[in-house]
Order: C-alpha cells, then structure tokens, then sequence
C-alpha cells in the first residue's frame, strides 16, 4: 500500500482522511489507466455515449411513427368507412416501394422512370380507394397523400433503426457517429411530416401548392374552356393584355400535383410554333437566412420531383426553340409540406405581377403562352 | 384561418379552418349583403418575432 499512497502524492500513515483521499485519488487513477492498458476503451466509451443519444432520438421517432400511422387509420375508418379493418392494408402500403430503373445504359431511362413512377402512383391510389369505399375522389387523393405520408416516417424510422443496430452489431464507431451526426435533420424532417400529416387530414393547403395558387389567382374567374390534358392536370384558356394563356395545372382542391410535363407537352405538340413562351412557377428552397415568401425570377423549368416533368418540358421547348421564364416563391423543405403560412400567401400576388410583368416585357399581343403553376394542389379548388 | 369575401359587397371576414374548407369555394352567405361568400385563402399565422435589442 506504500507504493500507492506514494504515486497518489500521499504521506503513508497520516490518519482516516488520508484513507479518504486514497480512495478518491484512485478513482480519478482508474480510468486514466484504463485508456493507458486498454487504448480501445475511450473509443468504445464514446460509442456507447453516441449509441444511447441515437438510441432516445429513434425512441421519438418511432413516437412521430405511430402518431402519423394512427392519424392515418383514424381517417381511413372516418372518411372510408371501410367494411374490413384496414389497419394490415394500411401497414402493407406503408412498406410499398417502387424500384428505380436499371441505369447501366442510360439511354430511355426517363421513359422508363416515367413508367414506373405511374404504375406506382396509379397501384398507391388504388389500393387507398379499395379500402376506403365512402370517400370522394377528392378524399381518396388526401388520403393517398397522408398515407404517402406515413410511409416517409416509416421508411426514415426504418434506415435510422437498421444503422443503429449495424452500428451496436458491428461496434463500429463510424456507422454510429455517422447515424448520430445526421438525426438534427432525420428529426426535424419527422417532425414536418408530423405536422403535414394534420394538413393532410383536415385538406389544408401546404407550402408547396404555392406555384398553383399563383397561377390560379391570376385565372380564376377568367379562364375558359377547361379540360383535362393529362392525368389529374387541367387546362384551361384565358386573354391577358392581349395575350392568349394557356393554363396548365392540376386540379384539386383533393392533394395532387398531376402531370404538368405531359399537359405541356402535348399542348406544345398541338399548337406547334404557334407557343412562344413557357413559364413555370413553383415554391423554390431556400437557402437558411433568407426570408419565406420571397420571390425570384430565373431561366429555365421550374419543377422539383423526380426530374420527368422537367425533361419532357426541356426537350419539347428546345425541340420548338421557346424560350422557358420561371417564377419561384422561396420557402424551406419543411414549409413546402406543412400547412400554408400568412408569409407564403402574401407572396402570392407579388408573383403574379412578376408573371404579367414577364409577359409584358418578352412578348407582344397576341402571342400564345403556357402558364404552368406547380406544385401540390390540396385545398386549392 | 380561413380567410373569405364577399362576392357582392367585398366584405372580408375570417374563421378557423373546418374540415371541407378550400381555397375558391362558394360558402354561406355574406353577413352584411347576404350574398355569396368564397374562401380567398387559408393559411397558418406566423407567430410575431421579438424585436432584436
């Protein structure tokens, strides 16, 4: 005991609070020669603490999970009014996929993406309406999109839970640092469509119906002669200083963004030459310290998604040489699907004059245009 | 809130959101006028921000 007190600074034989200080002494020695014998201790320390802070975060989304999950079988059963219980069908569609086409040889591979993305669509929207009977077309493409909903939070829940346990499996640090650097984000992205979800249910707007709002306001009223171009997308006629717009949009006010790139398509295919101009408005991400509501103007297809929309309009554009304007409202990923705010509508009359003001600057009256506003149209009629 | 006007006499008025609501429908008659009401807008207030010291 000698050799000890002298390595913890202690006088040997000085009395009980010597005894006190040992102890004391000792326990602040131990760890310390734990990370000296054993180097890979600290290591596996820290990825304990890392483990245990995934761990409480994926506790909370697997709360959000089966919230958003209830939420959903909730309307199912009130809108529905389904004669089975729906709860298995709902928990097989929250796990439905569509596999991306092979991209080996890339030449088709928007044909074939195309393809796919409408079989799946197609299948989700089906299998919802098998099980809610009693609901409105409308309802059934709300409910489609809540379920769409469910199926995000499951699939987020899902990866972060498969990281986790390769992580604590394979003890590997950097799986676990990884999976723990990234869920501020995983969590803040849970927590919209938490709160997309109650949008989603009651049929309120959401940010990203912004682009279709625009265009509807400078429409409505006005427009004539509306037909469906493509699946769930309108369009519709109207003069505008003289100028002929063609209005392309999806139709609501049930949640769905249509088929904006095929309408313009085949409305381009139709008048020919006679198009001189294309502008697309839709909601824009933005970037962090700039203000919701904002609006820009740029060159080019304004259209997130999967790109398919975007290209068909590229190419026909290009095809018929005409010039493609977009007008953009600035606003984050978790504005664009959560419900509408006070600074997204405000916006909307700014960037109907910035439309005008684009046709009055790059055409002259009498000239045919598309006005194509994108975006989800859910509470917007 | 849904915000709607009157068709008629232009007059605004504003209710929370209820379940059906959308943005352009025809709905319940103007309070003044009794004519036709159309909801113009339906959004989420934003909270006031603190001015900065």
């Amino acid at each position: 005991m000698h050799w000890i007190g002298l390595l913890v600074g202690q006088a040997p034989g000085t009395g009980t609070g010597d005894l006190l200080s040992f102890i004391i002494s000792l326990v602040w020695l131990i760890p310390w020669l734990l990370i000296l014998f054993f180097p890979g201790f600290n290591t596996k320390l820290q990825m304990r603490t890392m483990l245990l802070d995934v761990e409480r975060k994926l506790a909370k989304l697997k709360v959000i999970r089966d919230e958003v999950r209830g939420r959903t079988i909730e309307n199912v059963k009130r809108l529905g009014k389904p004669s089975e219980d729906p709860v298995p069908k709902i928990d097989q569609l929250m796990e439905f996929f569509i596999i991306s086409p092979e991209s080996m040889d890339p030449y088709g591979i928007v044909g074939k993406l195309d393809h796919l993305l409408q079989v799946g669509e197609n299948q989700f929207e089906n299998e919802v309406r098998v099980i809610s009977p009693a609901a409105q077309e409308y309802q059934v493409k709300n409910l489609a999109n809540l379920l769409d909903a469910s199926r995000a939070v499951n699939t987020l829940y899902r990866v972060i839970r498969h990281y986790y346990l390769l992580g604590k499996k394979t003890a590997n640090i950097y799986t676990v640092l990884q999976i723990q650097m990234i869920m501020p984000q995983v969590m803040e992205i849970a927590e919209a469509y938490r709160r997309a979800s109650v949008a989603l249910a009651d049929g309120q707007p959401i940010g990203d119906g912004v682009g279709v709002l625009v265009v509807a306001s400078i429409a409505h009223d006005k427009e004539k002669n509306r037909r469906e171009m493509a699946k769930d997308t309108a369009v519709s006629e109207m003069d505008l200083d003289g100028r002929n717009l063609l209005i392309v949009r999806a139709t609501g006010p049930g949640g769905n963004v249509g088929r904006p790139g095929e309408a313009v398509e085949k409305l381009v295919e139709k008048k020919k030459k006679k198009v001189q101009l294309i502008i697309t408005v839709d909601a824009q991400l933005k970037l962090e310290g700039e203000d919701t509501g904002k609006v820009n103007e740029g060159v080019g297809v304004a259209i997130g998604g999967t790109g398919v929309d975007k290209f068909r309009i590229e190419e026909v554009a290009r095809k018929y040489d005409i010039p493609i304007h977009a007008v953009l409202i600035s606003e984050s990923l978790i504005e664009a699907i959560t419900p509408m705010r006070e600074s997204i509508v405000k916006s909307v009359d700014e960037a109907a004059g910035r439309v005008k003001k684009i046709l009055e600057t790059t055409t002259e009256a009498g000239a045919t245009v598309i006005l194509a506003g994108i975006g989800n149209t859910i509470g917007i009629g | 809130m849904t915000h709607l006007v009157c068709l008629s006499c232009k007059t605004e008025n504003s209710r929370p959101h209820q379940e059906g609501d959308y943005i352009f429908k025809h709905t319940g008659k103007c309070p003044k006028c009794s004519g036709e009401m159309m909801i113009t807008s339906i959004y989420v207030e934003e909270p006031k921000e603190k001015k900065a010291r």
